[in-house]
């Protein structure tokens, strides 16, 4: 796939390394690369130095022979005119990334005149993230795949859970096989469990289920953890906007702290059922006046990074129950491991991924079209929801027969409105979803998870 | 450990080196002569090549700039050491001289220790002009297009350090696909002139030697006279495509677009053109007096001059019958060379013209303090870090070859030739005035030049970086 990425940014390089890794052929503009040649030494990539709004720069770019332009500058308002003017000169699809809330909606509406396949907003997605983990407390991280119908959640085993030293077979038979444990993070390591996989103490494990499932394996486990009701954001910024608008509709009571005046009063104006408050996070009194130790929730999501680390930090150690750090530097992630912060978002990576999942769909004429796509354990696994087609090779045979590839599981299967966790005895049926588990890239359409 | 991944890579060269092998071998079977002397070195870059890819680097190594400058100064230090064996297990001359003529080859510079190489095994020959053909792409481009590599491995830094040039860029973003492409032309570059050389009766075998050594720009031949008595055609054929492999590959690319108007705005082509057609007239003009008529003179100069700047070395007739002027403009040539992106040695027109340039803008800012200026090249502005570069490359080749001058006076030759010496190897050319081969040069001077030639080839930075990380360690 030929591949056109204008405006190198944390998200375009982030972006680019994760497309370069699956062979497409990248061209990336920007008006200056000086520090940035670490991305074009180290990928498999073009670079062209110049505006991404000149004509003449996108055509020595090759956009015109181009299957996808993704516009990543700056200004919203120069990605939706570069993408624009790319489709003006041929390119099959185009992506142009949006940061302001505002212009969302309005970009929406006039998206298909504008000949936009995609708008991004690495902000809004990265609310939604934040939203849906926070609607199971219990879980570090939460997922959902078919369409929200099932959810994968991810939590760390303390020494007195139920489960440890118990098998998965042990565990499945409990719950009348009503979930899959499909990856335990242990030490570094990620392990794809078989039945004779034994749980073990701060076991980081990730399972699959629908949302009622989910619930009896941790109300057996004794895990479940009091509904979110209170959740105190630090940082106003537009992540948080989002984040309080798509919590505006639950019973959870919203708390942003936020030092800048001016700020605080646009936040202030612009949400309902929000209460602002206009102080310095940084002092800890400020903290605990408004009652850290109460809140069940704590989401740092200034716009510094170390600062979020360490008020989640400090937040933590006030046995706040669940904690979320945004992070913007992908980079840091070894260091969010050392402070033992679980939950980080980074909106690049979402963003991202998306994308990828994009182009991903966009290579037609294979036996399965990915439908949905999530990265974890520091990007060495994913997880892929796949339509399965007519040539899919496997339809029809029992899953104990199909030889599938070394750390490669299936999570799920949706046939029609039941969810089946799947088992040796069943079956990948023409027009199923299915979720796959399996290491990173290696699994591009279905047919690649068996040997 | 960094040093896992430079070593697994080279594997991955020497493995190549092993595949490349089987060409001379197939010659030496064809007119049935000893092919041990090939197998023998073939085995061995296959051991060690297996030994080496087996070396497993951790998952997160990555090959940063200094690795890659490593990896090529080890790997063409290395084959140059493997690719000398034949010559040396054939008897043909001592280790020390076979590792001169090898590095001569696959630095494509042609200057020889053979005092008649009419004598030698056509194999032999077939191998010589064979290293001039490796060496003229680069021996990494040519493992990374045919390898199948990681992603990681596919790393522009070691292609930079490979590929002549100020700057490097791909012509599409995919690297092997690059390659590819760069091969291609290459390659029927080549085809064509064995046929255009078989049109003008010249026997198979000479043909596809010499066709070899146009390409790599090299000048090994399979005569003692060089290209001499050769049909006036096969001359022709010959001049015209050394200076074809002295442009730019981005050029032909282009051409093969449909681009030609675009070709042909090339600043460096301009140059490249120019500078040829002035000193074509100059030594013309210079010498019609010695060859009687015109039209003598010219295919003379024509020939020459094309094989000087094209650092190719081929002759057709004796050189040493030049008046000063003439040799002074050759000497010239020499240094400057051709086109970046091509397969030539020596500084490149490109980068004088930056460095000119550069030259330029400083003088005007003596004058206008506060003028802000900028250095274009093809239309783009060149980077502050490029022009630095250039001048710094320019600088260290001056200064190296003063250096290797000063070494190679031991010898007791005059200073035209000793400087003559110096400029043909360091400049991969291979002619040299007042000397017909360099079997006389003692050890010292051979294993100097064969340095000024690897430094030569690869531009200097790489050897230079390995020395001084060796002094580190």
């Amino acid at each position: 796939m030929k591949i056109v990425i204008a405006g190198i940014g944390k998200f375009g390089d982030y972006l680019t390394r994760q497309l370069a890794k699956e062979n497409n052929e990248i061209t990336v503009i920007d008006i200056n690369f000086t520090g940035k040649e670490a991305l074009i030494n180290n990928e498999d990539v073009n670079n062209i130095e110049g505006n991404a709004l000149d004509v003449k720069i996108l055509e020595e770019a090759g956009v015109q022979n181009s299957d996808l332009l993704i516009a990543s500058m700056k200004e919203d308002s120069e990605n939706v005119m570069c993408a624009l003017l790319a489709r003006k000169l041929g390119v099959k699809n185009t992506i142009a990334r949006i940061r302001r809330p505002e212009y969302i909606d309005s970009l929406n509406m006039i998206k298909e005149p504008l000949g936009l396949s995609m708008i991004i907003s690495p902000k809004q997605l990265t609310a939604n993230q934040i939203a849906q983990t926070l609607s199971i407390p219990s879980a570090i991280e939460t997922t959902s795949f078919f369409k929200g119908r099932i959810y994968v959640i991810s939590l760390k085993l303390k020494e007195d859970s139920k489960y440890i030293g118990q098998s998965i077979k042990e565990i499945s038979q409990k719950l009348n096989g009503n979930i899959i444990v499909c990856a335990i993070e242990r030490e570094d390591k990620i392990v794809i469990p078989n039945g004779e996989t034994i749980i073990q103490a701060e076991d980081k494990i990730h399972i699959t289920g629908t949302r009622k499932d989910i619930n009896s394996f941790l109300r057996y486990g004794n895990l479940i953890q009091d509904k979110t009701r209170q959740v105190m954001i630090v940082g106003g910024s537009d992540i948080s906007k989002y984040l309080a608008n798509q919590l505006a509709d639950t019973d959870m009571k919203i708390k942003i702290i936020e030092p800048n005046k001016e700020v605080a009063l646009e936040l202030a104006e612009t949400l309902d059922n929000v209460l602002v408050i206009n102080a310095d996070p940084s002092d800890e009194q400020t903290l605990f006046e408004e009652g850290i130790q109460e809140t069940d929730a704590f989401v740092a999501l200034t716009g510094i990074d170390e600062e979020n680390i360490v008020y989640s930090m400090f937040a933590s150690a006030q046995k706040v129950p669940k904690v979320i750090t945004k992070i913007n530097h992908i980079n840091l992630s070894g260091i969010t491991q050392m402070a033992k912060i679980d939950a980080v978002v980074s909106p690049h990576k979402i963003a991202a991924n998306q994308v990828v999942q994009y182009v991903r769909a966009m290579e037609k004429g294979k036996s399965s079209s990915c439908e949905s796509i999530y990265n974890f354990g520091d990007n060495i696994f994913e997880m892929i929801e796949f339509k399965v087609k007519e040539d899919f090779k496997g339809i029809n045979q029992k899953l104990e027969e199909l030889k599938l590839q070394d750390d490669t599981l299936i999570g799920a299967i949706q046939r029609g409105k039941n969810i089946i966790y799947p088992q040796g005895k069943d079956e990948i049926k023409l027009n199923d979803t299915v979720l796959v588990i399996c290491r990173n890239n290696k699994v591009k359409e279905l047919n690649d998870m068996i040997k | 450990m960094r040093a896992k991944i430079t070593l697994n890579f080279i594997g991955k060269v020497l493995i190549g080196m092993a595949v490349l092998f089987t060409f001379p071998i197939f010659t030496a079977l064809i007119y049935h002569e000893n092919i041990l002397n090939f197998i023998i070195p073939q085995v061995i870059s296959l051991i060690v090549g297996l030994l080496l890819n087996a070396i497993k680097y951790e998952k997160n190594s990555q090959i940063y700039a200094r690795d890659g400058l490593k990896i090529v100064a080890l790997s063409w230090i290395i084959i140059s050491l493997i690719g000398a064996l034949p010559i040396y297990l054939n008897h043909d001359a001592p280790y020390i001289d076979a590792l001169f003529e090898t590095v001569s080859g696959f630095t494509t510079t042609g200057a020889t220790i053979f005092k008649d190489v009419e004598h030698l095994d056509k194999a032999i020959l077939f191998w010589r002009g064979f290293t001039h053909f490796i060496g003229g792409m680069g021996v990494l481009a040519f493992v990374m297009a045919i390898i199948p590599l990681s992603t990681k491995n596919k790393s522009m830094h070691v292609l930079k350090a490979e590929m002549p040039g100020p700057s490097v860029s791909k012509l599409v973003p995919s690297m092997k696909k690059s390659l590819a492409i760069l091969y291609g032309i290459y390659i029927g570059l080549t085809v064509l002139e064995i046929a255009l050389l078989k049109i003008a009766h010249m026997p198979t075998f000479d043909s596809i030697v010499i066709a070899f050594g146009t390409a790599g720009t090299g000048g090994f031949s399979v005569l003692n006279t060089s290209i001499a008595s050769y049909t006036t055609m096969a001359k022709y054929v010959i001049a015209i495509f050394m200076f074809l492999f002295g442009v730019n590959f981005n050029i032909y690319f282009l051409v093969a677009l449909g681009k030609v108007k675009e070709a042909l705005k090339s600043e460096e082509l301009k140059v490249y053109a120019s500078m040829f057609i002035v000193a074509v007239a100059i030594v013309v003009l210079n010498t019609v007096h010695i060859f009687g008529n015109t039209y003598k003179a010219f295919e003379e100069a024509f020939f020459h001059v094309s094989s000087i700047m094209t650092s190719t070395g081929y002759a057709i007739g004796d050189i040493n019958v030049y008046p000063s002027t003439s040799r002074v403009v050759m000497l010239v040539l020499m240094l400057i060379s051709a086109c970046a992106g091509s397969t030539c040695g020596g500084l490149k027109i490109s980068r004088l013209i930056i460095c000119a340039k550069s030259i330029k803008r400083n003088l005007i800012k003596q004058v206008h303090p506060n003028a802000v200026q900028v250095v274009k090249f093809e239309g783009k502005k060149v980077s502050e870090e490029t022009i630095e570069n250039t001048n710094t490359f320019i600088f260290l080749y001056v200064a190296l070859i003063l250096l290797f001058i000063l070494i190679i006076s031991f010898n007791g030759y005059n200073i035209e030739t000793t400087i003559n010496a110096v400029f043909t190897t360091f400049a991969n050319v291979g002619l040299c005035f007042n000397i017909q081969n360099f079997q006389e040069f003692t050890v010292l001077s051979k294993a100097t030049l064969c340095i000024a030639m690897l430094l030569g080839r690869l531009e200097i930075f790489p050897l230079v970086s390995l020395i001084s990380d060796m002094r580190k360690e």
